[in-house]
């Protein structure tokens, strides 16, 4: 690696100052270090889904709180 | 001050205005953390991680002081009956003292005045697989307290592994509320502790070493309901920017970065930030403090770009969630130097006699920052050892540390000799500063790598590291035998210089407490809880645990006796090695090799022990208490 190595003193704009390392692609697509499994989108929205899921379930047992002033975790004992 | 505010509403804009000051000022004073900060100004409480919303760690208590401190004596101890590393401290509030314990997150609560009888204890039935999908040990950093109000009983908070927060009622342990924060099945658990202010409790998250992309979250104390959210990664929306981020130094980055100019196509999705570490909190900004975690996954040649907001100081609203200031230390990280480290709150005189409202930070990349709190400008930034060497310094004009490409690391490339290493100069210990005295007591770290990544998959809920390290002592420690691998040091952040450091035989892992009696507190992972001279740094008194710590001391008056107490339990990431029987030096992400001879020092462990000077407590005080029955002279 020579002097016109990667220091991040390069910036394009404010806070974005990276660069390849000599040698070494810019673009990820296509290249040989591309990421597998981002390619499957199903798999990359799992912690998004998981994230909405809990919001639900946490709503519908504050909810029932509100109601019924006891706490029910179990979102499938929640009466009606 | 309601009602006034009511009739003003109908006076010019300018009397409304200035009304509205008068709020903003008056706000936080007639919020409940009220109570918190109240009772954080006694003695008798340890309310809060870092005693109060500085997170200083610091007592005015005298009782105990470089005179007498050869005195201290064990004046009780409790097991928790759970192996594995016990981090953080108890909290002790209102006579009792509350312990939390690692997987599976038990609490305990004692009576001060009886410690031996356990008033109540909980204990959580959690999935076993959350065990699986904990990176370094199944540690938990402590429990937060909600000091209650007309409608809510006070309340002990407690995050669990498996990803649920639980509130319990402080006087019965029974459960008050409990919620999901995070999702074992995409590898995302719970290690950090909760963090209380006014009506609502702080929660993190953990799991970039799974890819997780990290988010804070807060709820509303009184029922558990979510009341914001924002991530660390991804749209600006998201990631909950306010209008005016970083308007103070625009230098840093603004708007958009969250996403495809500093990652490449949805990699930000999976790309860390996850926030396990500390928080502190200025009632006068209203801000937030902590430090986001690494972009996933250690292979940094698989995710070009800067990868912000990962590895970011942040200041954010703790009404809104949004961020106010984020200053992003490590820029596209290399080595893992997950930047959620303790953050301590600190109004500090230059010579000029200019104060400074200051935010301390040692970080995983071997700086120490210090931070205008209140805009998060640079103050000064520091090396927390000289022989760090990925960064030659930070360039104040961009805001960017200057990089040494000899330390990078990146694909078919095995770097040699990175100071400091994936577990930092600092990691997890909670420091703590003397105000009197202008100095942080900062646990280090002293161990440097070999690194060589490898490309992986990414497959939800499996590990996303993707690099092979190899650790051992930095150049001031024993190479050849695999010692000294820590050092405590005195800090001077206007300064940046030492006012006195010592080295250690292992990573000084887990924090440090400093008292008005001119001592500094704390626990070494071969097992001793030490005191040393807070002026020099001579060491006074030590004494042999049933382990090694990894937890911070803490102190409390009760009935007129000061008392010292720390967890011991070894464990955390230096002691997976130990923890899970490992022995190639490359497993434990790279922790076996550097920690091989912990194991001729200590065992695993887990419980509170508690001094006081010649060991009162109240069983020297009255030995017939907690006793069945007494003897009786004669009779049948």
């Amino acid at each position: 690696l020579g002097a016109l190595a990667y220091d991040g003193q390069h910036c394009k704009e404010a806070g974005v100052c990276w660069e390849p390392q000599p040698g070494y692609p810019e673009k990820l697509a296509g290249s040989k270090y591309d990421v597998k499994g981002l390619e499957e989108p199903h798999e990359v929205a799992k912690q998004a889904n998981s994230e909405r899921a809990m919001e639900e379930r946490n709503a519908k047992r504050t909810a029932y709180f509100h109601k019924s002033g006891k706490w029910v975790y179990d979102v499938d004992q929640i009466p009606e | 001050m309601h009602n006034s505010l009511v009739k003003r509403r109908v006076l010019t804009s300018v009397s409304l205005a200035a009304a509205l000051t008068a709020l903003q000022f008056c706000a936080p004073l007639a919020s409940a953390n009220d109570k918190l900060i109240e009772l954080s100004k006694s003695n008798e409480n340890w309310v809060m991680p870092g005693r109060d919303y500085n997170a200083d760690n610091y007592s005015p208590d005298t009782q105990i002081s470089t005179a007498n401190v050869k005195d201290l004596r064990v004046a009780w101890s409790f097991s928790t009956g759970v192996l594995n590393g016990h981090e953080g401290a108890p909290i002790v509030v209102n006579g009792k003292m509350y312990i939390n314990t690692p997987f599976p997150n038990a609490v305990f609560a004692l009576d001060l005045d009886n410690p031996g009888k356990i008033l109540w204890q909980y204990h959580p039935k959690q999935n076993p697989a959350a065990r699986s999908v904990a990176c370094c040990d199944l540690v938990n950093r402590g429990l937060a307290y909600w000091p209650g109000d007309d409608k809510t009983p006070a309340l002990i908070l407690s995050n669990q592994l498996d990803g649920n927060v639980v509130a319990l009622n402080a006087e019965t342990g029974d459960l008050y509320w409990k919620v999901e924060n995070s999702d074992i099945h995409v590898g995302s658990t719970l290690t950090i502790a909760p963090y209380v202010i006014k009506d609502e409790v702080l929660v993190g998250s953990s799991g970039a070493e799974l890819g997780v992309r990290g988010y804070v979250t807060a709820y509303d104390v009184h029922d558990g309901t979510q009341k914001w959210r924002a991530y660390e990664t991804g749209p600006d929306d998201e990631m909950k920017l306010g209008a005016d981020f970083n308007s103070h130094n625009p230098q840093y980055g603004r708007f958009g970065l969250g996403t495809s100019k500093t990652w490449q196509e949805n990699t930000w999705k999976i790309g860390g930030g996850t926030n396990w570490g500390w928080y502190a909190y200025d009632p006068g900004t209203n801000l937030v403090y902590y430090g986001s975690g690494n972009p996933s996954p250690w292979n940094a040649t698989m995710r070009p770009g800067d990868n912000k907001w990962t590895m970011t100081i942040f200041g954010r609203d703790v009404d809104t969630g949004e961020a106010k200031f984020g200053y992003q230390k490590t820029p596209h990280d290399e080595w893992d130097y997950a930047g959620v480290d303790v953050m301590i709150l600190s109004d500090e005189k230059d010579d000029n006699g200019n104060i400074h409202k200051l935010l301390f930070h040692p970080d995983r990349n071997g700086f120490i920052y210090s931070l205008d709190r209140t805009n998060g400008d640079l103050f000064t930034v520091g090396k927390i050892d000289a022989t760090m060497n990925e960064f030659k310094d930070v360039n104040f004009k961009n805001g960017q540390p200057i990089r040494d490409p000899e330390y990078a690391t990146y694909m078919d490339h095995e770097a040699h000799d990175v100071c400091p290493s994936a577990m930092g100069y600092h990691d997890q210990a909670h420091d703590s500063y003397d105000p009197t005295k202008q100095l942080f007591y900062v646990n280090a770290n002293h161990i440097c790598m070999d690194w060589e990544p490898f490309m992986l998959p990414y497959r939800a809920g499996q590990f996303f590291v993707g690099a092979t390290l190899h650790m051992y002592p930095g150049p001031k420690g024993d190479r050849q035998n695999a010692l000294g691998l820590g050092q405590v040091k005195a800090y001077d952040a206007v300064h940046k210089s030492f006012k006195w450091q010592v080295q250690e035989r292992f990573a000084a892992w887990g924090g440090s407490l400093s008292t008005a009696g001119n001592l500094v507190f704390y626990g070494t992972l071969d097992g001793y809880i030490k005191a040393r001279n807070a002026d020099t740094g001579e060491l006074l008194w030590k004494f042999k645990l049933p382990s090694g710590v990894i937890g911070y001391p803490m102190t409390y008056e009760h009935k007129g006796v000061q008392y010292v107490a720390i967890y011991y339990g070894v464990g955390g990431w230096p002691a997976v090695g130990m923890v899970f029987d490992l022995q190639d030096p490359t497993a434990g992400l790279g922790a076996v090799g550097a920690f091989k001879n912990l194991q001729h020092w200590t065992q695993q462990g887990g419980g509170v022990m508690v001094f006081s000077l010649n060991g009162q407590s109240p069983y020297t005080q009255d030995v017939n208490l907690d006793e069945y029955s007494t003897v009786k002279q004669g009779g049948d």
